[in-house]
């Protein structure tokens, strides 16, 4: 259960501006980026960049004291993490511990980054004592980030009865969301056929089961609810939130119990404790308007789906039909197109949606009276969000 | 030793032979699969690191397994990640769960891809990959 500490912080905190590029920008650097990004936020929030006293940044991405000396900010909390999905959503919660906290009034989180650059992570990570973060293992040919996703619902198709084509209402319907979205990368239609037609990269998944990358730049600012109410739009309300949930049962890209790498067997059901988010927030799972999940590749909608509740055990395979995660159905999933068709902007994207959504300006993708918005991975990494 | 090693005949990569981990590549080279076993709650661990990861004693020895094992996971690659594997697509990547417990990421050997599934029983072979080393692999245990 969240404590009487976690459940003070409900609401004291809310993203006051958000911003998102993405697309080839084949003359500009990751700073230039950054530095377009944090404009378009403060513009966005109402703010002035004097106003910013805290800013995280992120490896592989502008450093932040390259970014700080080059718009003349001065901080007095700053950081810089790590760029991988799992640790996006730890960067906000952590941006609003530092604001509930008083380290700073008003934090920036920027990130610019260019697709092909030197030194990006996957360069190297698969090389480590061990295996790679997704289980790489570069003798035997295990490349990829991808492997992590595909062991795991290989494992999950074995368990739960799945097969080739279950994953595609996930592509088709994110694609559906990224249609109605002028920022998206990908809009062009995608039906059975052409999901089913779609190259094997690594089975079993297809291509259009994994992301493609891109350039681009986000920037979130979070400041204290106080100050986010007398800003240009409506505050975000961060409500609550949960860590990244990690250790041998824990896979990367994987449900806890589908027994990827060294991981036990079981059927995962989550415990209350799992889910303390929504204690600390103070709302039911069933109050939950928009799920928003890290979804660089299909398998991950079932395991959000599975690892907050919302199906049991293997019943995410078919919840996924016929709309349902759809604008219009019962829980409608990352409705900007996601990572999967909207692109990548290493999951800021998701965020900058889940702000959208809230202030209710997500023009033919809004969700009816969206009030409560989740983002939830899974590693049980979660934040809630109140308009 | 280059930070990322290859084979420079094929451009195949190499493992990173790392020091505490001599004593399984030396094994390997004598077609022997050897990993650490806790003196103090006896289990086996895997990938091989430091100390156990069960009781978090350091007191191991190094013990040889028995090299047989079923497929408990594989992924078949079709897209070659590096131009190595542009003759080699597709290929089978799996974690082979071995009698003693543990899960070794290995490639499956001796029957096509497609035949391939969670179950099959297999035993170790060996791929004599360079001088210092040689990897186990898994192939349909015979008999």
């Amino acid at each position: 259960m969240a404590t009487e500490v976690a459940r003070a912080l409900r609401d004291k905190t809310a993203i006051s501006g958000v911003s998102m590029m993405m697309g080839d920008y084949p003359d500009r650097t990751a700073l230039s980026l950054a530095v377009e990004a944090f404009q378009l936020a403060l513009d966005d929030a109402g703010m002035s960049h004097h106003e910013i006293d805290g800013l995280m940044c992120l490896s592989y991405g502008s450093d932040y004291d390259r970014f700080l000396e080059a718009t003349g900010v001065e901080t007095r909390y700053a950081f810089q993490g790590w760029t991988h999905g799992r640790f996006v959503q730890p960067t906000l919660h952590q941006a609003a511990m530092v604001v509930a906290s008083g380290m700073a009034n008003a934090v920036a989180i920027v990130h610019g980054k260019k697709h092909k650059s030197y030194g990006q992570p996957m360069d190297h990570e698969m090389w480590r004592q061990g295996l790679g973060p997704h289980g790489e293992s570069p003798a035997y040919g295990g490349f990829g980030p991808a492997l992590a996703p595909a062991l795991a619902v290989q494992r999950y198709f074995h368990m739960y009865g799945g097969k080739d084509g279950d994953l595609a209402p996930i592509a088709m319907t994110l694609r559906k969301h990224a249609q109605l979205n002028p920022n998206a990368m990908r809009r062009q239609d995608m039906s059975l056929d052409d999901y089913m037609n779609s190259r094997w990269i690594m089975e079993p998944l297809r291509l259009f089961d994994c992301c493609q990358n891109n350039d681009g730049a986000a920037c979130i600012i979070v400041t204290t609810a106080e100050r986010a109410r007398d800003c240009k739009k409506p505050p975000v309300y961060i409500s609550g939130f949960q860590g990244v949930h990690a250790g041998r049962q824990r896979h990367n890209f994987t449900l806890p119990g589908l027994g990827v790498a060294q991981q036990d067997v079981f059927e995962f059901t989550p415990s209350k404790e799992d889910m303390y988010v929504y204690d600390m927030a103070g709302v039911d799972r069933k109050d939950v308007d928009m799920l928003m999940t890290y979804d660089a590749f299909t398998p991950t909608i079932f395991f959000a789906l599975e690892r907050f509740g919302f199906c049991k055990p293997g019943e995410a395979l078919h919840y996924v039909r016929d709309g349902r995660i759809g604008l219009g159905g019962e829980l409608p999933m990352n409705t900007s197109g996601g990572l999967l068709s909207e692109g990548h902007v290493s999951g800021w994207n998701l965020f900058a949606e889940c702000a959208h959504q809230i202030r209710h300006e997500a023009g033919a993708r809004q969700v009816k009276d969206c009030e409560i918005v989740q983002y939830g991975s899974f590693l049980g990494e979660s934040i809630i969000f109140r308009r | 030793m280059s930070l990322t090693p290859r084979d420079e005949k094929t451009g195949r990569y190499l493992p990173i032979i790392f020091p505490e981990e001599l004593p399984f590549w030396q094994a390997a080279k004598k077609h022997k699969l050897v990993l650490q076993k806790c003196r103090s709650c006896e289990r086996v661990w895997y990938p091989v690191g430091p100390t156990c990861p069960f009781c978090l004693s350091n007191d191991f020895a190094w013990t040889e397994m028995s090299g047989r094992g079923v497929v408990h996971n594989f992924v078949v690659y079709h897209k070659p990640w590096i131009p190595y594997y542009k003759d080699k697509v597709p290929y089978v990547l799996a974690q082979v769960e071995i009698e003693e417990g543990v899960r070794l990421t290995t490639n499956i050997w001796g029957l096509p891809p497609s035949e391939v599934k969670i179950g099959l029983e297999v035993e170790a072979v060996w791929e004599d990959v360079t001088d210092e080393v040689s990897l186990i692999q898994f192939q349909p245990r015979k008999g």
